[in-house]
């Protein structure tokens, strides 16, 4: 409500992009179109933003939409004040991140890691330019229950160590209150990060644990790997099965252990290719995702796209072996 | 001549010398330029403390091949460095933000800020996201002496920590205005790698500014990048909120 006020009485500036891709998948075609607009008016004590993604899918006729972010920031400065949909993103982790305990999981298949904001309400204050603290109320959309039962509370202190950056939260939900804490460097033109997460349930403390690295390469994207242990998941997949009768698991995060991979490398202008992969290396299980682009057009990318699905432990479940894409998009 | 200062030869006199010595060696005093006062002269010379800048950067790929970006930056000297893209329309929204050693990206769409070496070459420019970013070499470098060579000075800088890009550079500026006119970077090994060329000195809100930089990558034949200063103006007033690497996607 607040949001749309702003946006009837101010100019607003825009981006987005909009395009058409086909693919096929177990010799199946389907085509969408889709598109992005991004509207924000930003001054210096206050912005509003909102991001909506839209997806038509044909001949099966589905539409997807998804305002991920429709957001009012005002700045009275130490504070800040956030309240509307937006991403609240904890953590270091740029796939998994076990202090992330706000938002849904990223598909495996989803390279660029789109996401859908939450409801939330945020205070931030600068105690002093290299310790900021956040205070955050979450209201999740896709659980059942009143609102009292649905809230997520939390608290993170951001803080710098001798040049490590270094996080400290808790967080309260559903009478959990799990502690996480994190940490990254840049060391030799590499970025190190690493958070822990850890859990009360019952008599039982579930640790949960992230290392990873990243290094920028050029325009056109970042080498990054990430090693993501989760005390919570299963480890034999054979356990599982009476499990799995009753909840479809995403796969990607049953496990215990997971390795994820992302890379591109290419030109500013011209062709480049990537690859991204998430496996689970005791079972031997995953996929493994090839895109090449050509972005020699101004505002235009062509991108071809392949994933090869190795069909074991949860990866079995998914309904295809392989998918084979091809999109353009043009950037306003 | 090697510098550490200038040298004013006192002339001998038959009269009361100290009335003549005490006001010389005032003006010695007054006149001395340390290598640390000419560096802090060459980074006043190059841009303001506090201000707001729009640059175009052509990175020539190749012969026949460039790509464009506009920046808008917001620099304040004792909090850090903004940067957001304004166009191409893929990379407009795109912001970096440099405090001290530290530097994040965010683009658009994407859920986290991601943290950059400052090391790594800027959007893949010949420039590394320091040089960009950076707007004073005092703040990661140490002045250790001076020539004086053909109406220039030539300053010689190490680097006062690992994590910059370079462990010593050497800057040539312009004797009468303290402008930089070359910046000669060099490799941990010695080498030289980038060369920077500054020119066309435009007057911005009353002061004049080097308004042109290309960076030369020796290491690679023919690549270098250009810079342009399209408008830049003091402010005093840019808030402190821009420069929070969590309030980089507000």
């Amino acid at each position: 409500m607040i949001v749309a006020v702003f946006f009837l009485i101010q100019p607003l500036a825009f981006q987005g992009y909009a395009g058409y891709s086909i693919g096929l998948e177990n010799e199946k075609i389907y085509n969408s179109l889709f598109g992005s607009l991004n509207l924000s008016k930003e001054e210096d004590i206050y912005s509003i933003y909102t991001e909506f993604r839209s997806n038509y899918t044909f001949p099966e006729e589905s539409l997807f939409y998804s305002l991920d972010r429709a957001v009012v920031y005002l700045f009275p400065y130490p504070l800040t004040i956030a309240l509307g949909k937006e991403r609240v993103n904890w953590g270091f982790g740029m796939f998994y991140s076990p202090c992330d305990f706000f938002n849904p999981r990223y598909s495996i298949f989803d390279y660029e890691r789109l996401r859908e904001g939450v409801l939330m309400m945020e205070l931030g204050y600068e105690w002093k330019p290299s310790v900021i603290q956040e205070f955050v109320a979450v209201l999740p959309e896709d659980e059942e229950g009143n609102i009292k039962d649905k809230i997520r509370l939390g608290s993170k202190l951001n803080f710098f160590l001798n040049n490590y950056e270094c996080f400290l939260s808790g967080v309260y939900y559903d009478s959990n209150l799990p502690v996480s804490f994190g940490i990254r460097k840049d060391i030799f033109d590499f970025i190190l990060y690493s958070e822990s997460s850890f859990e009360h349930n019952g008599d039982s403390l579930h640790p949960s644990f992230l290392l990873g690295v990243n290094r920028m390469l050029g325009t056109q994207g970042i080498v990054n790997m990430e090693y993501y242990y989760n005390s919570k998941g299963i480890t034999e997949w054979s356990d599982s099965i009476p499990f799995l009768s009753s909840v479809t698991p995403t796969p990607g995060y049953t496990g215990r252990h997971y390795i994820y991979f992302s890379t591109e490398l290419g030109k500013e202008e011209g062709f480049s290719a990537g690859l991204y992969s998430v496996f689970h290396p005791l079972w031997k299980a995953g996929f493994v995702g090839l895109n090449v682009s050509y972005n020699g057009f101004e505002n235009i990318i062509i991108r071809g796209t392949g994933i090869k699905i190795v069909k074991r432990g949860e990866f079995s479940l998914l309904p295809f072996d392989y998918l084979l894409g091809m999109e353009i998009r043009y950037y306003y | 001549m090697t510098g550490e200062g200038k040298y004013v030869k006192l002339s001998r006199n038959e009269g009361n010398d100290s009335m003549y010595i005490i006001p010389l060696l005032f003006c010695l005093v007054v006149n001395t330029l340390t290598p640390e006062a000419l560096l802090e002269k060459i980074d006043n010379a190059r841009v303001p403390d506090n201000y707001e800048v729009q640059i175009t950067i052509k990175n020539h790929l190749a012969e026949d091949r460039d790509i464009e970006y506009t920046i808008k930056a917001l620099v304040k000297k004792d909090k850090g460095s903004y940067f957001e893209f304004t166009a191409p329309a893929r990379e407009k929204g795109r912001r970096f933000l440099l405090i001290e050693d530290n530097l994040w990206m965010y683009v658009p769409g994407m859920s986290k800020t991601i943290r950059l070496s400052p090391k790594d070459n800027f959007m893949g420019t010949d420039f590394s996201n320091s040089d960009m970013m950076q707007s004073h070499f005092g703040d990661n470098y140490a002045a250790q002496r001076y020539e004086e060579l053909n109406g220039k000075y030539l300053l010689y800088l190490e680097a006062r920590t690992p994590s910059v890009p370079y462990k010593r550079i050497e800057i040539e500026v312009n004797r009468s205005d303290f402008t930089p006119r070359e910046v000669r970077y060099y490799t941990l090994s010695g080498k030289l790698f980038r060369r920077m060329l500054l020119d066309s000195i435009k007057t911005f809100e009353g002061e004049e500014y080097p308004s042109y930089m290309k960076m030369e990558n020796l290491m690679i034949e023919s690549s270098f990048t250009e810079a342009t200063i399209v408008s830049l103006k003091k402010r005093q007033d840019i808030p402190n909120r821009y420069f929070n690497p969590l309030y980089l996607k507000k």
